[in-house]
């Protein structure tokens, strides 16, 4: 990674995320929410019947007398984030990449603060799961250590089937293509609410007008293009691709949207901000 | 070297700039992509099609082209390359070609005018002083030379050396001949002519007489008692068999002019004068026009009567020169007061190219002011 990952404006814009969602619940700040499924923020004296489990050693250090930490509920059900990790998401540069590294920590914390359990399908071989509010920042380490992109779209991603749950959003590149797409009618039925969102390069919309050799990350010969004077006819044929993407995404159930991608270096909170906007936070 | 020595050679360097450039232009820039399919269509109907460049392209193609020949011709006229051509007998033994593509060709010496060392140089003295020179003779290269001129000698290194050489005869008497020699001084040799011989000569050049039979006409060289059979330049001397026709009814005073001017001279009669070289036929309209044949000649008559015969006859067989043949020794050219580092002249520039670089420079601007830029990557969040 050639730009920090997540530097401290980010973690501003997110938290100013955070406030905003919550300005629907005027008067409600971030707080616990007392349960029975997962240990929580809050700590409580040691009462009897607690397990030795939940006992927070370092706080019965400084307190002098056994401090457990208190156990919440979850809300909110369950979100599953598929992250394409196929070459596709960084072929000439790795704004992309950061790009869905960034949402994904966005959305997983956003779902966090609201009570809901996250699981993470990346590359590797079983879902990452997170749940808790005091479980936010585990995720951050989990996607600097992600490996960089490669391989091929769509057959990695359905190695990992998403289990049931609530709530699908698929974090992918817009290369898919509609036959690529077909085999994900078998899984959206299971969820309540099933989201993509493609993250587009400004290079993909606009390519340089010149004579190009495109060379395809994913597999196949070159291809030689002259774009001076086919322009029109490419920005044609890329729209017609992108309404055959979205008509294919509505088909098996994905509600389609899209998100640019710009240098990353520059903007991390820009990102966040738009993808508030597009409704993809 | 030949290249970076002319300015022909930088303004292709000059042309080379823009051409590099375009072909930068319209060479395709590599772009990774994650799918070919949007790109298909462009693919397939944009393959074939060549962009023509646009009119600014040509104009400031004008242009440049424009400001170069004016560079040219304004830089270009500070060195003019000479080849100075010797073409004596002394070259021309060996058949070498003389190097081309030189922008002068000056030829010095001919089959009957010898060149030495000093005739080249003074010729090189006469050429402008923005000249690079190269000179192209067989003779020795002189000392001192400049490094502005190029001495190549080195095609006729291999040529067969000349031990002696017969430089001319001229008949005495109807039977005897004076014959002029010169020979390298280490060299014992004689003369012969038939079945007569002369004695082994001395010194480095001089003259004897040879007495002429009938039916032997060739005088060569005898070098260290062995006859040299091939007869190569230098190396023998046919004596010309010369026969003057009289007109009919001369008077016998025009016979005695005649045989005094060539002893070894035929006289024959015929309807007009007429001097016959080895059986070539010259026409002496000169002497056929205003001469009193058939009076008794004065003595000026009878002095232009030999000096034409013999100019005639040494014209067609002419005496030759001792330094052609025999090999000479390089001399000093300090003497001759060649600048050693070459002062080339200013460039000389009109106003017309000033106007012409001005019109370039402006042309170039418009041009570039007019070739479509490649616009910044747009686009619009869907």
């Amino acid at each position: 990674m050639t730009s920090e990952l997540f530097p401290p404006e980010f973690f501003v814009e997110l938290a100013r995320q955070s406030a905003r969602q919550k300005m629907g619940m005027m008067g409600e700040r971030p707080e616990a929410h007392r349960g029975d499924q997962v240990p929580g923020f809050e700590r409580r004296r040691w009462q009897m019947g607690d397990s030795k489990r939940h006992v927070d050693w370092r706080a019965t250090a400084r307190c002098g007398h056994p401090v457990v930490r208190g156990l919440e509920r979850e809300r909110g059900g369950q979100l599953c984030i598929v992250m394409d990790r196929s070459a596709s998401m960084a072929p000439a540069s790795e704004d992309r990449d950061i790009a869905q590294r960034r949402l994904t920590l966005a959305l997983t914390w956003l779902t966090l603060e609201q009570g809901c359990r996250v699981l993470l399908f990346s590359d590797t071989d079983a879902p990452a799961r997170f749940s808790g509010w005091s479980r936010r920042a585990a995720v951050i380490p989990f996607l600097q250590n992600l490996s960089a992109p490669s391989g091929s779209d769509v057959l990695r991603s359905l190695q990992h089937r998403p289990s049931a749950g609530s709530r699908l959003h698929v974090l992918s590149d817009p290369w898919c293509t509609s036959d690529a797409l077909k085999p994900w009618a078998a899984l959206t039925p299971a969820f309540q609410q099933c989201q993509w969102t493609s993250l587009l390069l400004p290079a993909e919309n606009a390519p340089p007008k010149k004579s190009l050799e495109l060379l395809p990350v994913e597999g196949g010969n070159p291809l030689q293009v002259n774009l001076t004077d086919q322009y029109a006819q490419f920005q044609d044929s890329w729209q017609a691709f992108r309404n055959a993407q979205r008509d294919a995404l509505l088909t098996v159930g994905f509600h389609p949207l899209d998100l640019v991608c710009e240098d990353a270096a520059k903007d991390a909170a820009g990102l966040l901000r738009r993808a508030a906007r597009h409704a993809v936070l | 070297m030949l290249f970076f020595e002319s300015m022909l050679g930088y303004a292709g360097i000059l042309l080379f700039l823009p051409f590099f450039l375009l072909r930068r232009q319209h060479r395709a820039s590599k772009l990774a992509v994650g799918g070919l399919e949007p790109f298909l269509t462009a693919a397939i109907s944009g393959a074939n099609q060549e962009r023509k460049p646009p009119l600014s392209f040509w104009l400031f193609l004008c242009a440049y082209l424009l400001a170069n020949s004016v560079l040219i011709s304004a830089y270009g006229v500070s060195e003019d390359r000479v080849l100075l051509e010797d073409q004596s007998v002394s070259v021309s033994r060996a058949q070498a070609q003389a190097p081309s593509g030189y922008a002068k060709h000056v030829i010095v010496g001919s089959s009957t005018q010898s060149i030495q060392q000093a005739d080249l140089l003074e010729e090189i003295q006469s050429l402008p002083n923005n000249s690079k020179v190269t000179v192209w003779t067989d003779l020795p290269r002189p000392h001192h030379l400049p490094a502005w001129i190029d001495w190549q000698n080195q095609a006729f290194a291999k040529q067969k050396e000349i031990l002696g050489v017969i430089l001319s005869a001229q008949p005495v008497s109807n039977i005897q001949w004076r014959v002029h020699w010169a020979k390298q001084e280490h060299v014992t040799a004689s003369l012969q002519i038939g079945s007569w011989s002369s004695a082994m000569l001395i010194g480095e050049e001089g003259s004897l007489l040879i007495p002429v039979e009938e039916g032997s006409r060739r005088i060569q060289w005898v070098i260290e008692g062995k006859a040299d059979a091939q007869g190569s330049v230098g190396k023998s001397w046919a004596l010309p068999e010369v026969r003057i026709q009289l007109p009919a009814g001369s008077h016998l005073a025009w016979r005695a002019a005649a045989l005094a001017a060539w002893p070894s001279a035929d006289l024959g009669d015929g309807p007009r004068f007429a001097l016959q070289i080895n059986g070539q036929v010259q026409t002496l309209r000169e002497l056929d026009d205003g001469m009193p044949w058939s009076r008794e000649p004065v003595a000026q008559d009878v002095a232009r009567l030999a000096e034409v015969l013999r100019a005639s006859i040494t014209a067609a067989h002419p005496p030759r020169d001792a330094r052609e043949y025999l090999p000479s020794l390089p001399i000093d050219a300090d003497r001759f007061a060649l600048s050693a580092t070459h002062n080339f002249a200013r460039p000389q520039i009109a106003p017309w190219m000033v106007f012409a670089v001005l019109l370039a420079a402006v042309c170039a601007a418009i041009a570039w002011v007019k070739i479509p830029m490649q616009e910044p990557a747009s686009y619009s969040e869907v």
